[in-house]
């Protein structure tokens, strides 16, 4: 084995010790946990049936709550609404500010413009957030927390769409234009498939952003219209900290975000080493 | 097929002048080439046929009608590009259809149409076993082709090259030249073709434009441009080796006339010059136009019309030719000679100049000067 073949084995090696231990240890930790009675869940024991008797207690009764359910699937449509509404806006506007200037400004200016919005910590504009949406009466509406979460992460989205365009070459829209596309053709036929994959990306990291986020979500729901983020904290009653119950929903709430990224994930790769491998 | 005519066009981007008041008329069927170093405006020149940059003042007529403000979509033109920019998400059968079904419903044409044309396309091109591939997936000689086989496809009134060969390794280059050749031959279709290649402009070009600065210096047939370079810069630009300038001035001496520069002075018969007594000018010689007297180099007579000495300072042998940079007084010529010829460099060797091929121009208004003709006070 030569030392170049070695040293790519180590470090593969290495690579997969870090994922192993920041990915999958704490999965399966958590998996056990939540199949312990409350007596095991401060022991070190990992596998069930030989080293405890697992229940599905916490299973049942979590699975069994509305409120469960109910933040699922706000969570479900906030996070989609928010990715479907970033795209709609943003791709039009990232595919602007890829090739098109707002005289006098350059292209550079207005983009920092919209990431400054994310400059100032999140709990900054909470309070006069709050107050907007309380006032327009959409507290503890989903459709308060969708367009908060649209205006949070719409920058950081058009920011990522615009790298997909900007890695589009001119001379193929103007290739498409001469054979015989309108401007609107040219961006359908052309533009849109090859951005495609930053596209993806784009949907992927709104999507996981929006169901993560939390802040917001405390601030401007209360019980109907609540995310899992906020269920999941609320898991510690007077009786303490139930660390199955935590365990389940910190699952359930795992979940759909892996699925997603799943789907999607075939695309964002080719998107992250598109610029790499042009051509 | 069409004519194309470019009246007074003017092209600026912001303060910078790409393009400045070029006239043009391409004839229908015509191969003309576009040449220039880069930034000349060629480029640009190309587009605003394109309709892909708006123009700033003029007017553009493509087959008669004025397209001023027509989108590129309607000016039925084809172009390749340098990049080719084949559609790398479709295969190499739908980049060559693409264009025909943009505009199905304008041609009235059935997918059984687009299909036959398609595939006649790349029969003719030799691209058949490639029509399930994806641009990715061919090398550089198969894409251009494609791209060849994209414009060819539509059948456009004119067709637009920007520097299509430029990507192409020198080989290669040479056989698709030759190709385009033969296309525009078997096509008769009016093509304009943007190149920064002398070589590629001269070989392919009917009539040749040179750009310098977004303005035309000449438009000719490759033969006259090189013969009788309308200035300094087109003697510069074309021809390879390039031509040797070299300023001085011109005395009457007797019969003859001497032109003197630092260092040497040459004697000329007044038929080759263009007046006896001029205190500026440039002469040109082309490297081909001095040979070596060597058989004579023992009578060697100096004083006699167009001879000189001079000393080799660099041989480069070309195979069939030899470039020789003999150091003439303070200026060292190009001078093309047979390979027979044994050179070493040091050797002193006679020079003799083809007195009929001399190039004459003015320093300041770098225009050329006809022989015999010219009145200069100076």
């Amino acid at each position: 084995m030569g030392s170049g073949a070695r040293r790519r084995l180590l470090a593969n090696v290495f690579l997969a010790a870090v994922v192993f231990i920041w990915i999958i240890l704490p999965g399966v930790w958590t998996i056990c946990q939540s199949l312990k009675e409350p007596r095991d869940v401060h022991t070190l024991r990992w596998i069930p049936w030989l080293e405890y008797e697992p229940t599905f207690a916490a299973w049942r009764e979590n699975l069994g709550d509305p409120q469960l359910l109910r933040t699922l699937g706000n969570s479900v449509l906030v996070a989609s609404a928010t990715t479907v509404l970033v795209l709609v806006v943003g791709t039009p506007a990232a595919y602007g500010l890829a090739r098109f200037r707002l005289p006098p400004f350059t292209s550079r200016d207005t983009l920092l413009f919209f990431l400054s919005q994310r400059f100032l910590p999140p709990v900054v504009v909470a309070v006069p957030l709050a107050v907007a949406v309380q006032s327009v009466g959409l507290y503890d509406n989903v459709v308060g927390l969708i367009v908060a979460h649209t205006a949070f992460f719409l920058p950081l989205g058009v920011l990522i769409a615009r790298g997909a365009f900007l890695d589009i070459p001119r001379d193929l829209e103007e290739a498409a234009l001469v054979d015989g596309c309108t401007r609107v053709q040219m961006f359908v036929r052309v533009v849109l498939p090859l951005a495609l994959p930053g596209i993806a990306a784009t949907a992927l990291v709104t999507f996981g952003f929006s169901w993560n986020e939390f802040v917001a979500a405390l601030l401007l729901t209360q019980y109907r219209a609540q995310t899992l983020p906020l269920f999941v904290a609320g898991s510690e009653d007077t009786w303490g900290l139930d660390m199955a119950r935590v365990a389940v929903r910190g699952l359930i709430a795992v979940a759909p975000p892996l699925i997603v990224g799943l789907l999607v994930q075939r695309f964002v790769v080719r998107g992250l080493v598109m610029g790499a491998v042009k051509g | 097929m069409a004519r194309v005519v470019l009246r007074n066009v003017t092209k600026r981007f912001g303060d910078h002048v790409a393009v400045s008041g070029l006239n043009l008329d391409v004839e229908d069927g015509e191969f003309l080439v576009l040449v220039g170093p880069s930034g000349c405006g060629k480029s640009t020149t190309l587009r605003l046929i394109a309709g892909l940059e708006e123009l700033t003042e003029g007017e553009v007529y493509i087959g008669d009608r004025l397209v001023n403000g027509v989108p590129p979509r309607d000016r039925d033109v084809a172009m390749v590009f340098q990049s080719y920019a084949l559609y790398p998400h479709l295969t190499v059968y739908d980049n060559l259809a693409f264009g025909l079904r943009m505009r199905r419903r304008q041609l009235g044409l059935s997918k059984g149409d687009i299909d036959r044309r398609v595939r006649e396309v790349a029969r003719t091109l030799g691209i058949e076993p490639l029509l399930g591939r994806r641009p990715k997936q061919l090398s550089g000689g198969e894409r251009q082709r494609v791209a060849l086989g994209r414009a060819i496809v539509r059948h456009p009134k004119v067709f637009l090259f920007d520097e299509p060969l430029s990507n192409l390794d020198a080989q290669l280059r040479v056989e698709v030249r030759r190709e385009l050749k033969q296309l525009h031959r078997r096509l008769q279709a009016t093509m304009i073709f943007v190149t920064h290649d002398q070589i590629e402009a001269m070989t392919l070009g009917d009539r040749v434009v040179v750009l310098r600065d977004g303005v035309i210096q000449q438009v000719d047939t490759p033969q006259r441009l090189y013969q009788e370079p309308a200035n300094l810069f087109v003697a510069r630009f074309i021809g390879s080796p390039p031509m040797n300038l070299l300023t001085g001035r011109l005395r009457s001496e007797g019969d003859v006339v001497r032109f003197e520069t630092d260092g040497f002075s040459l004697s000329l018969p007044p038929a080759a010059v263009p007046s006896s007594e001029i205190g500026r000018i440039v002469l040109g010689i082309r490297p081909e136009d001095l040979s070596l007297a060597v058989e004579r180099a023992n009578n060697y007579n100096v004083g006699k019309a167009g001879r000189m000495q001079g000393r080799v300072e660099v041989v480069e042998p070309m195979g069939a030719q030899q470039l020789l940079y003999v150091a003439v007084g303070a200026n060292a010529l190009a001078v093309l000679s047979r390979s027979e010829e044994n050179i070493q460099p040091g050797q002193s060797v006679p020079l003799v100049v083809r007195v009929d091929r001399l190039h004459w121009f003015d320093p300041d208004t770098e225009r050329r000067l006809v022989v015999g003709t010219a009145t200069l006070e100076r």
